[in-house]
C-alpha cells in the first residue's frame, strides 16, 4: 500500500498545473469525423502530470470520443496526441507500447471473463510487460488490495458486483504502472449503491498523485477531486478551470445550463 | 501284419534294391515303435464329419448339427465282437438314427446289416456285436446328431474294440476331424431361429425383411468392424478439421484482402456443393490425374477439408459475438492484435461454439456414409454387403443404432451445453451484493 503510494508519488508533480512543467499529455487541434459526422472540431488541452482533469459534457459533446483518441482506440482524423514527448499519432509509433503506459476503465468494465480476479491482473503483465508469473500475481495481489478486493481474487467476474468489477478493471490497468489513467464513464453503468466504492478508489489515486483524465457525469467527484474541469460541447471545449471557477462561475451560458440541468 | 501305408507305398515302386533296403528299415523302426504283441484286426478307413456351414460348403462348424462318419477295415477271421468309439469332450450325439454296416465284397459295395446293441457311457458308444464278425470287409458306423463344441479346434476320436478270444485293442492313426469355432453371435442366432416365436415373427413380412432378429444378431458383428472404420474416419477428420477453421475463420476476417478473398471463396465453394460430389471428385478425379492416395487417407481428408469450411464459419460468429469491449479492453492494457486473439477472445470463443462443434461432429460422422459410394468400408458399407447377401433390410437397420448411438447422447450433451452457454457457468461463488457500508477501496 504504501510502497505502491511512494512509487506514484515519483510520478506526481507536487503543484498540479505547474506552467513550467512540460505537459504529460497534450491534445493538439484534435478532429475526429465518423463518416460524415463529425465529432471532434478542434480540440486542444494539456494536461500535465499529478493532475486530475474531468471532462464534463452532454452527450454526444465527444467526450468520450476524445478520450479514446488519446491511446488510439479511435483514430484521430488530424491533429496531435503528445505523450511524454512522443507524437503517438505519428504512424511509426509503436501504440502498444504507448498503450503500456496509459491505463484505461472503461464504462462497462470489460473484464475477461473466462478468468479469475487475479488472472484479469495479471495477463497483461505476463503478456506485454514479460513479468513472472510469479511476479505477476504478487502485482496483482497488491492493486487488488489496494481496491479492496484482496479477497476476492479467485471469484470470476460473473461473481462479482459491478461495482466490484470496475474495481477489478482499475487493479487490472494499475498493474501496468501506467503515467496515466483514463476513466471513460467510469460509473455510469453502475447501480447507485455501487458507485460510491469505485469513486472511492479513483478519489484514493487521485490522492496518491495519479495524473488522471476522467470523463464522468458525477459532479461531486468533479467539485471535490478534479484540479481542473473540462466542459465539452458539440465536438469544442467551451470551458475549463478549476471546478470552483466552473461550479461557481460558469462564464458560458451552456456552461450554466447544463450544470444546472444535471444538479 | 504291421503293414504301415510307407511300406505298402514302397514294396509298389521297390525294383531298385537299395530303396528296398531303405524301407524295411523304416518298416522295421516302425514295427519296433508300437507296443509289442498286439493284435491289428482293425485298421481306420476314414473318419469324418459332415460339412455343415452355410457359407462354406467344406467347413465343419462347432456348435451346429453334424454327423459324423466312421469307417475300419476289418481282417478275416479275426472276430471283432465289440466296437467302442469315444467321441471328443463337449461333443455331443444321438444314437437314434445309428447306422452300423458291414460293406463286403471285391468293391465294399455289398451291405450286411449287422445286429449289434449300443451302450453310451459318457463319451464312449460301444457297439456290441451278436455275431463277431468273422468277414473281412469295411465297418461302416454313421453317428447322427453330433453337435461338436462351439469353440472348434481339431477332434480326436478315439476307438477300441474287442475280439472274440477277449483280447483288446486301439485303432491307432485316426485321423482328426477339423472344426470351425463359430461366434457367440452365429450360435445365438442359430438358436433364434429354431425359436418357434421368432418363426412366427418372421411369418409377418414385413418384421422379416426389416427386423429378423437372427439377422440382426449375425449382423451385428460384421457391420461393427464398419463403425469402427467410421469412429477412425471421424475420430481423426474432426480434430484436423479444428484448426483448419480456426485458421480460414482467422483469414476471413484478416486485415488482409488476399486471405479473407481465398478463404471466403475456399468456404464458399465447400459450403456451395454437395459433399458427396466433393467425394466423387477427389476419388475418381484424383487418380485420373494421376494422384494415387489410399483410400481411408483421401476419405479423412475430404471430409476433414469439408468440415473445416463448416467450422470456419461457426468459429468466426464464435468471433463476432465477443463484444468489441473485450478487444479494447486488451489492447488498452497494451497487448497486441495476435495476443488479444489468442488470451482473451478464443479462450471465450471456444466456449460459445462447443455446442455448434458438437453439432458438427454429429454431422461429421453421419456423413462418413458417403463414402461407400466410392467404397470405403465403413458402417453403410458393411451393412450394405450383408443386404446384397441376404436379401433383409435388417442390416441397414442395424447400421442405424451405430450412428444413433453416437449422435442421440452427443445431441443430448449438446443441448445440455446450449444451456449451459445461455446461462451461466457453474459458479463458485455466490453474487455479493457490496452492503451500503461497504466502503470498497477505502481501506484506511
Amino acid at each position: 500500500m504504501s510502497d505502491a503510494a511512494t512509487e506514484a508519488e515519483k510520478n506526481a508533480a507536487p503543484v498540479a498545473a505547474d506552467a513550467t512543467d512540460e505537459p504529460i499529455l497534450r491534445i493538439v487541434d484534435l478532429h475526429k469525423s465518423f463518416g460524415e459526422t463529425v465529432v471532434l472540431r478542434g480540440i486542444d488541452v494539456d494536461i500535465y502530470r499529478g493532475e486530475v482533469v474531468v471532462v464534463l459534457g452532454p452527450s454526444g459533446s465527444g467526450k468520450s470520443t476524445m478520450l479514446r483518441c488519446l491511446n488510439r482506440l479511435e483514430e484521430p482524423t488530424s491533429g496531435k496526441i503528445i505523450f511524454e514527448g512522443q507524437d503517438i499519432t505519428d504512424p511509426k509509433t509503436d501504440v502498444n507500447d504507448v498503450r503500456k503506459r496509459m491505463g484505461m476503465v472503461f464504462q462497462q468494465f470489460n473484464l475477461f471473463p473466462h478468468l479469475d480476479a487475479l488472472h484479469n491482473v495479471m495477463l497483461a503483465q505476463q503478456k506485454v510487460l514479460g513479468r513472472s508469473a510469479e511476479e505477476a500475481e504478487k502485482v496483482a495481489r497488491e492493486r487488488l488490495a489496494r481496491v479492496g478486493l484482496a479477497e476476492r481474487a479467485d471469484y470470476y467476474p460473473d461473481e462479482l458486483s459491478g461495482g466490484q468489477q470496475q474495481r477489478v478493471a482499475i487493479a487490472r490497468a494499475l498493474a501496468m504502472e501506467p503515467h496515466v489513467m483514463l476513466f471513460d464513464e467510469a460509473t455510469s453503468a453502475l447501480d447507485p449503491e455501487l458507485v460510491r466504492g469505485v469513486l472511492d478508489v479513483m478519489r484514493e489515486l487521485a490522492e496518491q498523485g495519479m495524473t488522471m483524465v476522467v470523463v464522468t457525469h458525477e459532479m461531486g467527484f468533479a467539485r471535490d477531486v478534479a484540479d481542473r474541469v473540462i466542459f465539452m460541447e458539440g465536438g469544442y471545449v467551451v470551458e475549463e478551470g478549476t471546478p470552483e471557477q466552473l461550479f461557481e462561475h460558469p462564464k458560458s451560458p451552456r456552461t450554466a445550463e447544463f450544470l444546472g440541468s444535471i444538479d | 501284419m504291421n503293414i504301415l501305408p510307407s511300406c505298402t507305398a514302397g514294396r509298389r515302386r521297390a525294383p531298385a534294391v537299395f530303396l528296398g533296403v531303405l524301407i524295411v528299415a523304416v518298416a522295421l523302426l516302425g514295427a519296433l515303435a508300437l507296443p509289442v504283441g498286439r493284435a491289428d484286426a482293425m485298421e481306420v478307413v476314414k473318419c469324418t464329419g459332415r460339412p455343415n456351414s452355410e457359407d462354406d460348403p467344406t467347413a465343419i462348424m462347432g456348435a451346429t448339427e453334424s454327423r459324423i462318419t466312421f469307417e475300419a477295415s476289418v481282417a478275416e477271421g479275426e472276430g471283432v465282437s465289440s466296437l467302442t468309439l469315444r467321441l471328443p469332450e463337449g461333443t455331443t450325439f444321438g444314437t437314434d438314427d445309428l447306422a452300423v454296416t458291414l460293406l463286403t465284397g471285391d468293391d465294399l459295395m455289398t451291405r450286411n446289416e449287422l445286429d449289434y446293441t449300443e451302450s453310451v457311457d459318457g463319451q464312449d458308444l460301444t457297439l456290441d456285436f451278436a455275431e463277431p464278425i468273422m468277414q473281412q470287409g469295411h465297418l461302416n458306423i454313421l453317428v447322427y446328431d453330433v453337435f461338436f463344441p462351439t469353440d472348434g479346434g481339431e477332434m480326436q476320436v478315439e476307438a477300441t474294440y474287442e475280439l472274440a478270444d477277449g483280447t483288446e485293442a486301439q485303432i491307432e492313426g485316426i485321423p482328426s476331424i477339423p472344426v470351425e469355432g463359430i461366434s457367440f453371435t452365429e450360435s445365438l442366432s442359430q438358436w433364434l431361429e429354431e425359436q418357434p416365436w421368432i418363426q412366427a415373427w418372421n411369418a409377418n413380412r414385413f418384421l422379416h425383411l426389416f427386423f429378423d432378429p437372427a439377422l440382426l444378431v449375425t449382423s451385428f458383428p460384421v457391420v461393427l468392424t464398419g463403425f469402427f472404420t467410421s469412429i477412425a474416419i471421424v475420430a481423426v477428420a474432426f480434430p484436423l478439421a479444428i484448426p483448419m477453421g480456426l485458421l480460414l475463420a482467422l483469414m476471413r476476417i484478416s486485415k488482409l484482402r488476399l486471405l479473407r478473398g481465398i478463404a471466403t471463396t475456399y468456404v464458399n465453394i465447400v459450403r456451395g456443393t454437395p459433399l458427396f460430389l466433393q467425394i466423387y471428385v477427389a476419388f475418381f478425379g484424383l487418380p485420373l490425374a494421376g494422384i494415387q492416395i489410399p483410400n481411408f487417407v483421401l476419405g479423412v481428408t475430404v471430409m476433414c477439408m469439408n468440415s473445416g469450411a463448416y467450422m470456419c464459419e461457426i468459429f468466426r460468429a464464435g468471433i463476432l459475438s465477443i463484444s468489441k469491449g473485450q478487444t479494447e479492453a486488451a489492447r488498452s492494457l497494451g497487448m497486441n492484435g495476435a495476443q488479444t486473439m489468442f488470451y482473451v477472445i478464443l479462450p471465450q470463443m471456444f466456449r460459445i461454439v462447443i455446442p455448434n462443434l458438437t453439432s458438427e461432429f454429429i454431422v461429421l460422422y453421419k456423413d462418413t456414409s458417403l463414402l461407400a459410394a466410392v467404397g470405403i468400408m465403413e458402417l453403410v458399407m458393411y451393412a450394405r454387403t450383408i443386404v446384397a447377401s441376404t436379401g433383409s433390410i435388417t442390416p441397414y437397420i442395424v447400421a442405424a443404432l451405430f450412428y444413433l448411438v453416437i449422435t442421440l447422447p452427443l445431441s443430448k450433451v449438446t443441448r445440455h451445453l446450449e444451456d449451459r452457454v445461455r446461462g451461466h457457468r457453474s459458479r463458485k461463488h455466490a453474487v455479493e451484493l457490496e452492503s451500503a457500508d461497504e466502503k470498497g477501496a477505502s481501506d484506511e
